[in-house]
């Protein structure tokens, strides 16, 4: 009985029609208000605040966007498989940084001076991710291995800026490609591959199947550890890009950078959409969410809202974005 | 099981890693000795202690807050605001003020249903920006000095603020301990199904527990607040990590309804001692930071692997 | 027996609660009297457990009223069944673990004292202790470290304590022993002296003529005016309880080939809830159905073949090789199939598409290395769907906001695409209406003609007639009959299941 055939004999269905493709237009709504929200911040933008709509501004916009972004999409697979959000991804960020630019210095290749860092990060993802399939909380583990990368890069550097020696990083270290910033390129690919990830592959949908529902997951078949290691990795992965990319961009890194990049990715995760129990959300969801804390922060910081008042907002942002998540969510149950 | 096997199944592996760390700091430093040693440990359990007590709580209940460090904060911005009323008046705002907030936290929980987690990483934010704005963005001082100089005394290996925290545990242990809301948290935490079936009213002891740690949190920002004369916004911003790792180490399990306020003393002690420790020997506060991370990962390995000893064993044990 | 009086404590009057399309409950009626112990029978998915839920404050009704003490009521919660003088003993969520006896004693009893001190927790704990049976277990152990029918005993305990008028116990003896039944069966008599009333739901008919003045029974969601015991024999009740419900909803059974190699063959199997060795063999093709009361075996066997249970000896030859039983991905390579009784915890996924649902056990199937072939994915569960009678445009609607019976097809269906050689079902039509059941049973029939092993365990004996070709009963951990179907009939089924053959069989 290798092979089962489905198709009922003789007197078979004609195949049922498939639903109507559905529609560029009605995809974009069903990502939610999400696109409304952003559309509505650039037109109070445009009409209320001078300096919003200028190119540099953009650019700014766009930066800023794209390296909380980069790391937002990649951390979505560890919220879809149900293991909430990692609070270390600043310390691997800023080692991903350090590393890069230590090696650069040191004269190491382009390929060299990547890898190694990607490296060192994955490690530390594949051993948070078995810790954490084994029952222990994500937020906890992160936390507590941030500590670590931090104390540690505090103590190797002695809080000392690393810079590349006076090394070029090549086509990473320009600031524009084309009039457009390379870390907008950046967010782009790392989107878009993350999406074929999520909707095309077996890795990413095992993520969702997990984060759906873990007894069922585990009856089908689906392995928590590998699993759950697979989205510490792409984190890691993203951490690499952002930390490589910020390091190549500034030519140089402490132990303190990027000291809000938690905070906003975490915003971004939870602003996009993503539910925390996990099972929906899309990555694509997260660079939105990313953009709109950047277009958000932007704003306000033109309007001349203080440290405090841009804190506020963007906390009771993310509030009011999970307590309607939680609400549709189980109003759709 | 005896009573004596009890307290080690609870307390044993704890307190090995307490003595572990004790004997490693005297021996490797000259200078952590005495009742200055033990003051400066002791003097830990007014910050950290405090507010690890209150997060303590919340994982007794199932639960976690994540909002306990940025409430601290608030609470010491609100203590300084408040200082020209006098040092009890500025200490109780601070704890009026934050204990209404975790009320909030646990009446949205509650009723809504939602992830503790996920809620309180969105007011850790917003509270994080409330104590700025409140605190007109940047560090403040109380104007009259008199009024915090209060706390700064010293008797033997006590202070003011370390004989509160003492009372604050004593004081929480014999809630949890023997009132009816305490021991509803434990059993909210250790088995929700069965309490509410049990008639029990899920969001009294919820509430309640949120209401200490934000309670607890409030009174400990209040209390550094007083004990520094001034506030900072963006202080405390390694409570949180400090905070759950000292109520884990301690041996209070997330997964709830365990643990007791020796426990959370227990992981108070070898955090503060650490801090004591290092600092006495002028190590900076990263370096702290790495070794809180090193002896919690260490405790959750260890916890991992006698889970596993434990759970093969019972397996064995159900075939014979 | 029991102090009787005419006085009615508790009366429902047309109480009916449908969950979608599936009626617990129709209509059904129920009186209890002050100092009499009603048996409250049916077979299960009778309505019995929705009926405690209504009375314990767990469920409310869609219709109809609730009188306690002549009083209209309603019970939102277990704490306003609490209030009206209601106290249950649960089947599951019974108590705390974590928590010591005495503290579970107290819990929820809203007119303690506000202190929990020592001396006040242990004030009466230990006489209830002592009265059901618990006089070995203190009253500061914790409840973690006690036997399930330790837990079940305190749970008895635990009720009284209160002052209930009504005491309500939802099978308290599926876990206990002889002498642990006879003990309830005590205390339970001399509550009834004190003039208590209770509701007494089991599964086991000796325990009711021991034990109940009258019976009240459920059969498909609609009562019978209760009837004294006295006037009932152990047939006239099964006879009562039994559906006759169609025999056109069962398929034509193929024959299976009596010669043809078996395809499983269990040999000297123990595992928890296992107690004596089973010895089992299924050829391809052939439909084995297990049945028993909760704790009897029968789901163990289940289990320990999916392997989600350990195995304490005995070995399992699939296709003559030995299987590993260690986990449930290592059967899924082996193309066992397991759908588990509890289809909305374990058996899908909420909140994604049908289609996401019908391939997650074959995705590698699908796949190039990771890559999924979306056109393979959506043309195989296309073709499971059609297979399955499930309209092929509703693949992108989420499997939540389908019928019962519609998610029962998807989750039997998602392993068929597995192409599993052994099949194992728990309770294969739990919840689902009676339309669909037929379609199931139909599916069913179609995977073992296409020569899968399949393995069903369920309580409700016309599906294990109707459907299976052998058919085993298990009582206590262990098979206590095996034969053809053809050999059996629902009452020597039910008489093996309750084992009241013990003297007449052994």
């Amino acid at each position: 009985m290798s092979d089962v055939d489905f198709a009922p004999p003789a007197q078979s269905t004609p195949p049922a029609a498939e639903p109507a493709r559905r529609s560029l237009g009605s995809r974009i709504v069903s990502v939610g208000p999400l696109p409304a929200a952003l559309l509505l911040l650039v037109l109070v933008g445009t009409a209320t605040t001078s300096g919003f709509a200028t190119v540099d501004n953009i650019r700014a916009i766009l930066t800023a966007a794209s390296i909380t972004g980069i790391v937002a999409v990649c951390m979505t697979f560890l919220t879809l498989s149900g293991n909430f959000v990692s609070l270390g991804v600043q310390q691997n960020t800023v080692l991903a940084a350090i590393l890069f630019l230590s090696l650069t210095a040191a004269g190491a290749p382009l390929v060299l001076a990547v890898g190694g860092p990607l490296v060192v990060l994955v490690v530390i993802a594949v051993v948070q991710g078995v810790v954490v399939a084994r029952g222990m909380n994500t937020v906890i583990t992160t936390l507590a291995v941030g500590a670590i990368l931090f104390g540690a890069m505090s103590s190797v550097t002695g809080g000392q800026v690393i810079t590349t020696g006076g090394r070029s990083v090549g086509v990473l270290g320009q600031s524009l490609l084309f009039g457009v910033p390379v870390v907008v390129y950046g967010l782009v690919v790392v989107t878009a591959v993350a999406w074929l990830i999520a909707t095309r592959t077996s890795l990413g949908r095992r993520c969702l199947l997990l984060g759906a529902s873990r007894p069922t997951a585990v009856l089908s078949g689906v392995s928590i550890t590998r699993t759950t290691v697979f989205a510490f990795v792409v984190l890691a992965v993203g951490a690499t890009i952002a930390g490589v990319l910020t390091a190549a961009q500034l030519g140089q890194a402490t132990a303190n950078d990027l000291s809000t990049l938690t905070i906003d990715v975490v915003a971004a995760v939870l602003v996009g959409g993503t539910a925390m129990a996990g099972g929906s959300g899309s990555p694509v969801r997260s660079a939105a969410g990313a953009l709109l804390i950047a277009l958000l922060n932007n704003l306000m910081v033109l309007n001349g809202f203080t440290t405090g008042w841009r804190l506020a907002v963007q906390g009771a942002l993310v509030v009011v974005v999970v307590l309607a998540v939680q609400r549709f969510s189980r109003a759709a149950r | 099981m005896t009573r004596l096997a009890v307290s080690l199944h609870r307390y044993g592996v704890q307190v090995a890693i307490l003595l572990v760390v004790l004997v490693v700091l005297t021996t490797t430093s000259t200078q952590f000795r005495g009742p200055s040693a033990a003051f400066s440990t002791l003097e830990g359990f007014g910050l950290l202690g405090i507010v690890a007590l209150g997060v303590a709580v919340t994982m007794i209940a199932g639960e976690l807050d994540l909002s306990a460090a940025s409430m601290t904060t608030l609470g010491s911005v609100v203590a300084v605001r408040a200082s020209d009323l006098g040092l009890v008046p500025a200490i109780l705002a601070a704890v009026a003020v934050c204990l209404l907030i975790g009320l909030v936290h646990g009446l949205v929980i509650a009723r809504t249903g939602i992830n503790s987690l996920v809620l309180t990483i969105g007011s850790l934010v917003l509270l994080q920006g409330v104590a700025w704005v409140a605190s007109g963005e940047g560090p403040i001082v109380v104007t009259n000095y008199a009024v915090s100089d209060q706390v700064l005394l010293r008797w033997w290996i006590l202070s003011p603020s370390s004989v509160i925290a003492l009372v604050v545990f004593a004081g929480v242990g014999v809630f949890l301990a023997k009132t009816r809301n305490g021991r509803e948290i434990y059993a909210i935490g250790g088995g929700r199904k069965e309490s509410l079936a049990a008639g029990v009213p899920l969001a009294r002891p919820l509430t309640t527990a949120f209401a200490i740690s934000g309670a607890c949190a409030g009174l400990a920002g209040a209390l550094a607040a007083m004990r520094s004369g001034s506030a900072t916004p963006d202080a405390f911003e390694t409570l949180l990590l400090t905070g759950v790792a000292a109520a884990l180490i301690g041996g209070i399990a997330l997964s709830g309804g365990s643990g007791t306020v020796l426990n959370v003393a227990i992981g108070v002690a070898v955090l503060s001692l650490i801090t004591a420790g290092f600092s006495a020997q002028g190590a900076a506060t990263y370096v702290v930071q790495l070794w809180t991370g090193v002896v919690l990962i260490a405790t959750i390995a260890i916890r991992l692997v006698l889970d596993l000893v434990r759970t093969t064993r019972t397996k064995t044990g159900d075939t014979t | 027996m029991t102090m009787k009086t005419e006085e009615t404590v508790l009366s429902l009057q047309g109480i009916t609660k449908a969950y979608g399309s599936v009626h617990a409950l129709t209509d059904a009626t129920f009186e209890l009297r002050a100092g009499e112990v009603m048996a409250l029978l049916g077979e299960n998915g009778a309505g019995k457990s929705t009926m405690v839920k209504v009375l314990s404050g767990l469920v409310q009704p869609d219709s109809g009223t609730i009188q306690i003490a002549g009083e209209q009521r309603e019970l939102r919660s277990s704490a306003d069944a609490q209030a009206a003088g209601i106290a249950v003993v649960q089947q599951e969520y019974s108590a705390v673990p974590a928590l010591t006896v005495a503290e579970n004693l107290a819990l929820g009893d809203r007119t303690r004292s506000w202190w929990w001190s020592r001396r006040t927790l242990h004030a009466g704990a230990r006489e209830v202790l002592d009265r059901v049976g618990l006089d070995h277990v203190g009253p500061d152990r914790v409840v973690a470290t006690l036997s399930v029918a330790e837990t079940q005993l305190l749970e008895l305990a635990r009720i009284l304590l209160r002052d209930a008028r009504i005491l309500i116990l939802d099978e308290p003896t599926a876990a206990l022993s002889d002498r642990e039944i006879a003990r309830i069966l005590a205390v339970m008599r001399d509550l009834a002296v004190e003039g208590r009333s209770i509701v007494y739901v089991t599964h086991r008919l000796d325990e009711v003529f021991r034990l109940a003045d009258r019976a009240t029974i459920l059969k498909d969601g609609r009562s019978r005016p209760p009837v004294p015991v006295a006037d009932l024999t152990h047939d006239s009740i099964v006879s009562l309880m039994l559906g006759r419900r169609l025999a056109s909803m069962f398929p034509d059974r193929t024959p299976v080939d009596d010669a043809a190699q078996p395809r499983v063959e269990v040999r000297g199997l123990r595992a928890v809830g296992l107690t004596a060795p089973v010895d089992l063999a299924i050829r391809p093709g052939e439909i084995v159905g297990l049945t028993g009361q909760l704790g009897s075996g029968a789901s163990s066997l289940v289990r320990a073949l999916a392997g989600t249970l350990p195995v304490a000896e005995g070995e399992v030859l699939l296709d003559g090789v030995p299987v590993d039983l260690r986990g449930r991905s290592r059967g899924i390579r082996q193309r066992i199939a397991y759908c588990s009784d509890d289809r909305k915890k374990d058996g899908m996924f909420p909140g994604l598409p049908v289609l996401a649902n019908l391939s997650s056990p074959w995705l590698a199937a699908v796949s190039r290395g990771s890559w999924i072939d979306r056109r393979r994915e959506k043309e195989k569960a296309a073709d499971i769907a059609r297979a399955f009678s499930f309209d092929t445009r509703r693949l992108t609607t989420e499997i939540d906001t389908l019928s019962g019976g519609n998610q029962q097809k998807i989750v039997l269906g998602r392993w068929a695409g597995a192409e599993p050689r052994l099949f194992l079902i728990e309770e294969p039509t739990r919840g689902v209406d009676v339309g669909a059941r037929a379609e199931i049973y139909t599916k069913l029939r179609m995977l073992a003609d296409q020569g899968a092993s399949i393995v069903v365990c369920s309580s409700d004996s016309t599906e294990i007639l109707g459907l299976c070709d052998t058919v085993l009963s298990f009582y206590r951990g262990r098979v206590t009959r095996q034969a053809a179907h053809s050999d059996w009939n629902e009452e020597s089924l039910m008489a093996a299941t309750l084992h009241e053959g013990r003297e007449r069989a052994a």
